[in-house]
């Protein structure tokens, strides 16, 4: 596209920035306040809050425990969607479209139908609160991201290097482990990295089957929000927030978030 | 890779299985539960009726909430649109430099928990918050404003919510356009504004439009921000299956509230996909 | 058509640009004049400024020196949308949400032409490239070579002042190619349009262009009709880049020049010359004779068949020498073969960095653009 921002460009940029940042800054703000209550740190700034996160052993667990689900659902979702992914692009077969609709589809299913969807489910199989109910839920979930970016990868690598390999004397199994997957390495861990955020920030589906007891973060964080609104809520925001922004600028080194986001080849 | 006819069937297998369980058969099962009675003390009825659909076609409730909920999934999309567009475009005319960091700023906060996020709307909105002392700061007569438990609370958090989606779709269809095409635009004697017109909005009108489409289902579908910035009373589709299922416990009606939730997103798909988005790849000779 | 008030071979004149980003230099300085119909080609391999020249006559980038004029008038000033000049790039840069007579039509409809007659022009310019069949049809439904005429269509409808060719025929393959460079040429030659055209394929170059102008290293190297620069190239880099060239390293003294155990008078201008010199000779100079005769005794080492020609590969004191024998039914020498090679000495060209003077005189002669139709 030709030509430079002008200085109304720039202007609503810094407007648009602001709208996007305000909020997470003023929850970390918020998080420094030595008042009991949701307020500034200006007239008073303290590390008060952030110290409560240890003593709260709930948010603690939470957060372990969306570590441990997270992880497993993303690493599942890679096993069940790379073979798949392989089939879609390197295949021409019955049902092909129907299939790729079928890995796409949680993405337009509201979460609230996946969850009573699921919750009826895993009612009638005595599993609601089960952690293998939960890693179910998350799979479906998280299975489009992986989809989409495996896919992407397999699209972009030329199948004459495969048919190079098996020419050469690989089996299928070593033209894969060789060949394809080193060079669609790449979309895999990206997909597995989108997974892993996706599932950790899952809420709406995992509030209709989480146990008490073995409650994801941000379960636990809207149940508490419910309840009652503290300065705890701000730090264990900021730090999720920390996280994440940590995460991204790795992540963003290695696989460029435009791309992990849409499939595609940067601009 | 190509010989056996079976690769295709064995590969998808894990794939198709997990889904089917997981997904169709629960589906299924949730639309079946539509259909059943209910009685406060002996729970779901096997039987086989329309009577829950009957009572929400009845219910001034509920038409309230569905009628507020693609009422605010509208407005959301517009305004995302309106404001997501030009700053995928601002961004996208940015030094390479630049560039990087302000899609990062922009687009990093869809990999932070909704929960988080909206969290942070509410201390901005609260009667207390940012906002209202920043006006009574200023000296805005009639502060504090009640802006918390309002539509426009739900608005303003999933604006903020869903704009990154409508920038990135944007961006990546900037990312296709051939550079060249702009510059063979001008050297036919196009201006600035008859370059865009003619020539960078049709070639990004796709990835406007799938932007919308997805900005409005998610915001149709949303259940996080309507529920925290808009509290018990502003109910909407997902906040209403929510409290069937889980505090009322009528279990059917709660599920033929999702599935006409479902059922309406479903249909504003197909239509948007069928009326507007094949006119849009038409114009790009592909449809 | 020719504004009054400057001479012919003056329509387009660059002087002294350049183009710098930051401390690299694209373009150094780049000087040259183009009569009112030439077709001119600015030929280099990547990255030698080519590209950049072009578009900063187009109008899209700035140079940070020196003056592009058009019929005498400072481009400077002038936006791109503004300049009248017709632009065919190497993508082709058709619209793709546009049918091919949409995309023609553009320009015309940028100018305000009206429908009717905008209809009418464009139908003539789909003519002109034998596509009117096609009016229809969206870029992407049409071969490389289709969209390549399409593109030529949409800028010569605009009746530029100049058009520009930025690798216009890079995109086809090899039989394509020749047919759009006659297609090309003859365009061009119909409308009579002042042309530019940007290559790094010597031969698309030579095949197509009035004149060429060679570029290294952001500069312009030489200038000249192409048939001139093929067979007196103005340096070694110039000799490579259009084509192949064997090189002699020789003792010279008082007239004569000795390479392995040959010896030779020089030719008149290079007569003075003394000491290690190295010359230069095209392989289709070169003449194999038998192994008895006087000359540079050699073996054969491998040859190759390419239809027209052989290609042989013979092993001399002075190092390999590539030899391009005409193909006349008998093939030539043999592998292992013992030979002699044999030239005349006017085709020798001295190469070395010391070479007293220019082989050609100056290099930016103006040369008079070829008599052509009413332009």
């Amino acid at each position: 596209m030709q030509g430079r921002n002008g200085p109304g460009a720039i202007a609503f940029h810094l407007i648009f920035v602001t709208f996007i940042l305000a909020p997470l800054a003023v929850v970390i703000l918020v998080s420094f306040t030595d008042k009991g209550y949701l307020a500034m740190p200006f007239d008073g700034a303290s590390l008060r809050w952030w110290l409560a996160i240890a003593d709260n052993p709930r948010f603690l667990h939470s957060f372990g425990f969306s570590l441990k689900l997270a992880f497993v659902a993303a690493t599942l979702a890679a096993l069940i969607a790379v073979p798949a992914a392989m089939a879609i692009v390197r295949f021409r077969f019955p049902g092909r479209e129907g299939m790729m609709a079928l890995l796409a589809s949680p993405l337009m299913i509201p979460h609230v139908v996946l969850g009573v969807a699921l919750l009826r489910f895993f009612s009638g199989l005595g599993m609601v609160g089960s952690f293998a109910a939960l890693v179910a839920a998350h799979l479906v979930v998280v299975v489009p991201y992986m989809a989409r970016l495996v896919t992407a990868a397999l699209t972009g690598l030329d199948p004459r290097i495969e048919r190079a390999a098996e020419s050469l004397g690989a089996g299928r199994f070593t033209v894969f482990r060789r060949v394809t997957l080193p060079l669609i390495l790449p979309g895999v861990a990206g997909g597995w990295t989108l997974a892993f955020i996706t599932s950790f920030d899952e809420l709406t589906v995992s509030l209709f089957l989480a146990s008490p007891t073995d409650t994801p973060l941000p379960v636990r964080l809207f149940t508490y929000i419910d309840q009652m609104t503290d300065p705890l809520v701000a730090s264990v925001s900021a730090a999720l927030i920390a996280v994440t922004a940590i995460v991204l600028v790795v992540l963003d080194r290695f696989y460029p978030i435009d791309r992990l986001l849409t499939g595609e080849r940067r601009a | 890779m190509s010989r056996s006819r079976f690769a295709p069937a064995a590969l998808s297998a894990p794939a198709l299985l997990t889904m089917g369980a997981v997904l169709l058969v629960p589906l299924v099962s949730v639309a079946v539960l539509s259909f059943r009675g209910f009685d406060f003390d002996k729970g779901i009825l096997p039987v086989w009726s329309l009577a829950n659909y009957a009572e929400l076609a009845n219910d001034g409730l509920f038409h309230e909430v569905m009628a507020r909920t693609f009422r605010i999934a509208t407005i959301v999309t517009v305004l995302c649109i309106a404001v997501g567009v030009p700053e995928a475009i601002i961004i996208h005319r940015m030094a390479p430099r630049w560039r990087g960091l302000m899609l990062l700023v922009v687009v990093g906060p869809l990999l932070v928990s909704v929960v988080v996020r909206t969290f942070g709307w509410m201390v901005l909105l609260g009667t207390n918050g940012l906002i209202n002392q920043g006006l009574d700061w200023i000296g805005v007569p009639g502060t504090p404003f009640r802006l918390m438990y309002t539509e426009l609370a739900i608005i303003l958090g999933l604006v903020h919510v869903m704009v990154p989606l409508v920038v990135l779709a944007v961006w990546a269809s900037l990312g296709r356009l051939d550079p060249a095409l702009a510059r063979a635009a001008e050297s036919l004697g196009a201006g600035r504004v008859a370059v865009f017109r003619r020539v960078v909005l049709p070639n990004i009108m796709p990835g406007i439009l799938a932007g919308a489409l997805m900005v409005f289902c998610l915001s149709a579908s949303a259940f996080a921000t309507p529920q925290m910035l808009g509290g018990r009373r502003l109910k909407v589709a997902a906040s209403m299956t929510y409290t069937e299922f889980l505090n009322t416990l009528n279990w059917p009606l709660g599920a033929a509230v999702a599935v006409l939730l479902l059922l309406a997103i479903l249909a504003a798909t197909l239509l948007w996909t069928g009326l507007v988005e094949r006119r849009a790849l038409r114009r790009l000779g592909v449809g | 058509m020719a504004a009054p008030g400057f001479p012919a071979g003056d329509f387009l004149v660059l002087d002294g640009v350049a183009r710098h980003y930051g401390t690299v230099a694209a373009v150094r300085d780049v000087s040259v004049r183009v009569a009112q119909g030439e077709f001119l080609g600015l030929l280099g391999p990547s990255g030698c400024g080519k590209t950049t020249t072009l578009q900063m006559i187009a109008g899209f980038e700035t140079p940070s020196a020196g003056t592009i004029r058009l019929e005498g008038r400072d481009l400077a000033a002038i936006p791109a949308n503004r300049r009248n000049i017709g632009l065919v790039f190497q993508s082709y840069a058709l619209f793709p949400h546009m049918t091919v007579a949409e995309n023609v039509a553009f320009g015309l409809e940028m100018r305000r032409i009206p429908k009717p007659e905008r209809t009418e022009r464009v139908r003539r310019a789909l003519d002109l490239v034998h596509l009117s069949h096609l009016a229809g049809r969206f870029p992407r439904q049409m071969s490389g070579g289709q969209q390549q005429r399409v593109a030529l269509a949409r800028a010569l409808v605009i009746e530029p002042r100049l058009l520009l060719l930025d690798e216009p025929l890079s995109n086809l393959d090899a039989k394509l190619r020749e047919e759009m460079q006659v297609e090309l040429r003859e365009v061009q030659k119909r409308v009579g349009v002042t042309t530019i055209l940007v290559t790094h394929d010597q031969n698309e170059a030579m095949a197509l262009c009035d004149r060429v102008a060679v570029m290294q290293a952001g500069s312009i190297v030489q200038i000249d009709e192409p048939w001139r620069a093929y067979d007196a190239p103005a340096d070694a880099f110039v000799a490579d880049f259009l084509g192949r060239s064997n090189r002699l390293p020789v003792r010279a003294a008082k007239g004569m020049a000795q390479v392995g155990g040959h010896a030779f008078a020089l030719p008149e201008p290079l007569a003075q010359a003394r000491g290690e010199i190295t010359l230069a000779i095209r392989p289709e100079r070169l003449r194999i004779r038998a192994a008895q005769e006087a000359g540079l005794p050699g073996r054969v080492h491998s040859r190759v068949f390419l239809g027209g020609f052989w290609l042989v590969r013979v092993d001399t004191a002075a190092g390999d020498m590539m030899v391009m024998v005409q193909n006349t039914g008998t093939p030539p020498a043999a592998e292992g073969e013992a030979v002699t090679l044999d030239w005349d000495p006017h085709s020798l060209r001295r190469m070395d960095a010391a070479a007293p003077e220019p082989i050609q005189g100056p290099i930016q002669a103006p040369v008079a653009a070829p008599a052509r139709g009413a332009a």
